[in-house]
């Protein structure tokens, strides 16, 4: 079930009344919102939702036995149950990927090994659940977060819908304290939550989908029989289309969470406005980038042991960072090459607070122009479906063998919308949602309508589906 | 439900009311200016596909259905963009619509669809390839509606083949309806081999020299199918050919799946008259 169809429509729009109707009985609430989140996950495979159960129960046990034991044993609780849900996502999502790299690599040298694949499907959305069990018993352990002893919670927070799919990775202790009592209405941000979803909506259908049918698909099915231009519009084009994909989902889901009285976190900051790469991972993904600076790069050693054990914590960090997007050299290639970038800036000293407020106005576009174009050339990695397609990409691309394009007016015109979402004010969007909380009830209702419907008619035909939906 | 704020309440519009509505608008403005662009909105092939139709010599191949054919399209369009004879003699349109079958047609009607492909593209031959998504209940060109698992979804959706298949024989292009390859789960093989059965049954009932059904491409030439996500490329190599859903190809099987194709397209315009052998080697026309 795809947030922008008829079927979440008309699921959301039982889902919501049901949900404030409860909102009184909470816990009858979190039944209902669990129920809800396991019908949303069956949508695409029911028995999946055996995995979540699974899942949610375990980690539920583990929490608990965690919290028992001290010294040793409750390290090795943790790292068994670590290791547990870690092997999960390696058995689906990683086992095939490191079976055929292994079988090559010995192929390579005239050695035949014979290791055999693996076909089951891929638990939609396994590395965001997975992340999310992750948070909460490693909270556990560090006892930022004392365990609940209530299943239900549990099942809540790995399994509720707006974030279940796509994240945001929301934290256990930000996500469990809020489940404790019924949810007060006034806290709803009305204006904030309708915009964020229209908005989301309009980035996904029309800007996301239109760039990618419309321009970017043709110029990565073979990136060597486009001209240069073609390939430079192609990657800045696909650096607005995962912006615009990923971040409408995050924004829907946001939205959605909060209609029905959750706080998420926040997951972009205007991206493409970085002024360094540390600064754009501090935009991007950011409830996932600050996931891996607390469970992976803390815990590696972060920046206490010098700068080498520094330089190679940022590069395990980010390498595995990549590889958590899929299982393919392209992702751990895409990842290593941010953080080699990371590296760099931290040599050279460019990035940290003290380096932004010391940074001149010249320092500081250049580094929004440096850092840009190093994130749109790297997301070729992200996008080129094989090794071949991203050497004949910046092959051709910079060979600089044709200038002219076969970008229409009508994909310029999308692209300048996209850009738009980074370029106008942010104080915009806030008059906006004012003006809506302000309104009458008529208004509030219609206006959500009638974005909608023009929408649907603007949109392509058929159902895209979202980028990070795959990871 | 309470909400925030409150104010703004009454049945005529204020001041701040009209403000909201006009700047929630904005928005709404930019959907309706997209929404008048849009029928102007090409596809770069499509638009590649106008300007290398000025020749009349120009073979127009288009490529309509589901979200399979778009991996068509991809390993196609590669052979093709790897040809520069082929890159200037044939067109490649893309007209997938990813979720569309032929059992939705209050989202898409495919019969009504395929005549719009003729209107604005005028293929010399259509890839088609549908089926994917028709695991659910039916809706008609007219809207009425049958249950999946109903005792006529059958039928139904046997008649909804045949109103697309005369609707795509009528364009007068060479159509191949290419059938469904191999999947992971074993429900949707089952459901695969009966519409793949079907689809071969429609297109021989119909008799129409222009209407041809293709195989599905199969990883293995002989033997029984199985899914395999991953497979030996042409150097040996183990490359992932499938996506994790189970269904569709990768860029390295599409290029295999392309490679299957790709000669009973040229064998299908052959029969209909127009020869693709000018720019293919020896060694294609063999293996052909």
């Amino acid at each position: 079930m795809l947030f922008p169809t008829i079927e979440f429509a008309v699921f959301f729009a039982v889902v919501f009344p049901i949900t404030w109707l409860l909102n009184a009985h909470y816990t009858w609430k979190k039944v209902f919102l669990v129920a809800a989140s396991y019908y949303f996950y069956a949508a695409w495979r029911p028995e999946f939702t055996l995995l979540l159960l699974v899942s949610s129960v375990f980690n539920y046990g583990a929490a608990l036995l965690i919290d028992r034991f001290k010294g040793r044993a409750r390290l090795a609780v943790l790292w068994a149950a670590v290791a547990a849900n870690l092997g999960l996502l390696g058995y689906f999502k990683y086992y095939n990927f490191f079976a055929a790299s292994l079988m090559n690599a010995f192929a390579a040298f005239g050695v035949k090994v014979g290791i055999g694949f693996i076909e089951v499907a891929l638990p939609i959305a396994i590395s965001f659940l997975t992340f999310h069990a992750l948070s909460y018993i490693i909270d556990v352990y560090r006892r930022v977060l004392a365990p609940t002893r209530s299943l239900l919670d549990i099942m809540f927070y790995i399994g509720f819908f707006p974030h279940l799919i796509a994240g945001p990775i929301v934290r256990a202790n930000k996500f469990l304290v809020q489940t404790v009592g019924p949810r007060d209405p006034a806290n709803i941000r009305l204006g904030q939550s309708v915009f964020l979803i229209l908005g989301g909506l309009f980035k996904k259908v029309v800007i996301a989908n239109y760039l990618s049918t419309g321009f970017v698909d043709g110029v990565f099915r073979d990136p060597a029989a486009n001209s240069s231009l073609d390939l430079i519009f192609g990657m800045y084009a696909y650096a607005l289309q995962i912006y615009c994909d990923f971040s409408a989902y995050t924004d829907i889901a946001i939205g959605i969470a909060n209609l029905l009285g959750y706080e998420f976190p926040q997951n972009f900051n205007y991206p493409y406005r970085a002024v360094s790469v540390q600064d754009f991972w501090r935009r991007w993904h950011m409830s996932l980038s600050s996931w891996l600076r607390d469970y992976l790069y803390m815990p590696l050693g972060g920046s206490k042991f010098g700068t080498l054990a520094t330089c190679r914590n940022i590069m395990i960090t980010m390498a595995l960072g990549g590889l958590w997007h899929g299982a393919s050299w392209a992702f751990l290639i895409w990842g290593s090459l941010h953080g080699l970038a990371l590296v760099i800036e931290r040599l050279l000293g460019v990035t940290g607070e003290h380096g932004a407020k010391k940074r001149g106005t010249f320092a500081t576009v250049l580094g929004w122009l440096v850092t840009t174009q190093f994130v749109c050339l790297a997301w070729v990695f992200f996008r080129a479906p094989s090794t071949d397609a991203w050497l004949g990409y910046f092959a051709t691309m910079f060979s600089g063998r044709s200038w002219s394009t076969s970008m229409t007016p009508f994909v310029a015109a999308i692209c300048v919308l996209g850009a738009l979402s980074h370029i106008l004010p942010p104080r915009w969007f806030v008059t906006l949602e004012k003006r809506y909380d302000e309104a009458s009830l008529p208004v509030k209702v219609l206006v959500p309508f009638v974005v909608i419907y023009l929408i649907s008619v603007a949109a392509p035909a058929g159902i895209a589906p979202f980028i990070y939906f795959q990871f | 439900m309470v909400f925030r704020s409150g104010s703004g309440s009454g049945i005529g519009m204020g001041d701040r009311p009209r403000r909201a509505l006009g700047a929630a608008s904005a928005l709404g403005a930019a959907c309706l200016v997209l929404s008048l662009l849009a029928p102007l909105a090409v596809t770069p092939c499509r638009a590649a596909a106008a300007a290398v139709a000025e020749a009349s010599s120009t073979i127009k191949i288009a490529f309509a259905g589901d979200s399979i054919v778009d991996n068509y399209w991809s390993g196609i369009g590669r052979i093709v963009d790897a040809n520069p004879c082929l890159k200037n003699t044939v067109a490649l349109g893309r007209f997938a619509k990813n979720g569309t079958g032929l059992t939705r047609g209050d989202r898409v009607y495919w019969p009504r669809e395929i005549r719009r492909i003729d209107d604005v593209f005028k293929p010399t031959l259509s890839v088609v390839s549908i089926g994917l998504n028709d695991r659910q209940f039916i809706v008609d060109g007219n809207g009425a509606r049958t249950a999946w698992g109903a005792p006529d979804w059958t039928d139904k959706y046997r008649h909804e083949l045949d109103e697309f298949l005369k609707a795509a024989i009528a364009t007068k292009a060479v159509v191949l309806m290419v059938g469904m390859p191999a999947m992971r789960e074993e429900i949707d093989n089952a459901d695969i081999a009966g519409k793949n059965a079907m689809f071969a049954a429609a297109v021989a009932a119909l008799a129409d020299p222009n209407l041809h059904y293709v195989e599905p491409w199969r990883l293995h030439a002989a033997g029984s199918e199985a899914f395999a996500s991953y497979g030996p490329d042409k150097s040996g190599r183990l490359v992932q050919i499938r996506t994790p859903d189970g269904q569709h190809f990768t860029a390295a099987g599409e290029d295999m799946a392309a490679d299957y194709l790709f000669p009973k397209i040229v064998q299908a315009l052959n029969a209909a008259g127009k020869n693709l052998d000018q720019c293919l080697t020896k060694q294609s026309k063999d293996e052909r």
